[in-house]
């Protein structure tokens, strides 16, 4: 099944399908208050510039894209999270 | 009744006992307002993300309560002029949980299915939608009912 993928990709690098993790572990809600510890595995979505991670680096789908975002803007009002660099 | 949650955060110079004092007075505002306080939270001093009024620190409290539509504006009019409260927000509640959702059919075939198959294909990620047609919006304001079922989101 590799091999009958290969010739027809241009070269460059292997493309690797990502899959939503909030998807796979079905979450249902982002909560904002997640960003309350800071070894939060949340934080992963974060760059330490404090902006969010694009949607195509982290593989997540539109719905769970938009719910995150949501939750980092919550917490960065109640300064959970900061709004530029650290 | 819709479902709230509030996070405030309090000049970390505060006394104790001031402290305490303020955390009744805005439950009380609640209480007062017809809305019932669920649960107090207090994170205690914590870092602020970022300076606010020139204050790198402050003492965070969680207050999860339920109330009419009204509510939230009446206490965070209260929360907003007070000195000692350096920020606040309120937050609507959906009756939607952050943790795992059990979900019976095709929950567990699709997914071991597609972890071997992420190596290659690379097609769209399938958007996995919500069999609850709960509406997406989570902010104050709105005015639909939540069903009380227990606290949402903060089981801890
Ligand atoms: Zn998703």
């Amino acid at each position: 099944m590799s091999e009958e993928r290969a010739p027809r990709r241009p070269r460059g690098r292997k493309p690797r399908r990502k899959v939503c993790a909030f998807c796979v572990d079905k979450i249902e809600y982002i909560d904002y208050k997640e960003f309350r510890d800071a070894n939060s595995r949340m934080r992963r979505y974060i760059n330490e510039r404090g902006k969010i991670m694009p949607r195509r680096m982290s593989g997540n789908c539109a719905k769970h894209q938009r719910q995150l975002s949501e939750a980092i803007k919550r917490a960065r009002a109640i300064a959970l999270l900061p709004y530029t660099a650290e | 009744m819709n479902k709230y949650e509030l996070i405030y955060i309090l000049d970390a110079a505060l006394e104790e006992a001031a402290r305490k004092e303020l955390i009744e007075k805005f439950n009380g505002v609640i209480a007062a307002n017809g809305g019932e306080v669920v649960k107090v939270d207090e994170w205690g001093k914590r870092r602020l993300a970022y300076t606010i009024d020139y204050k790198t620190e402050g003492y965070y409290v969680y207050v999860a309560f339920n109330g009419a539509p009204e509510l939230p504006r009446e206490l965070s009019r209260n929360l907003g002029i007070n000195e000692s409260v350096i920020r606040s927000q309120i937050v609507k509640l959906l009756d939607k949980k952050s943790s795992v959702k059990p979900r019976p059919v095709r929950a567990a075939a699709p997914v071991t299915e597609e972890a071997p198959a992420a190596v290659e294909a690379p097609v769209a990620p399938a958007a996995e939608e919500a069999p609850a047609a709960a509406p997406e919006a989570t902010d104050a304001p709105a005015t639909e009912e939540a069903p009380a079922t227990e606290t949402p989101a903060s089981e801890e």
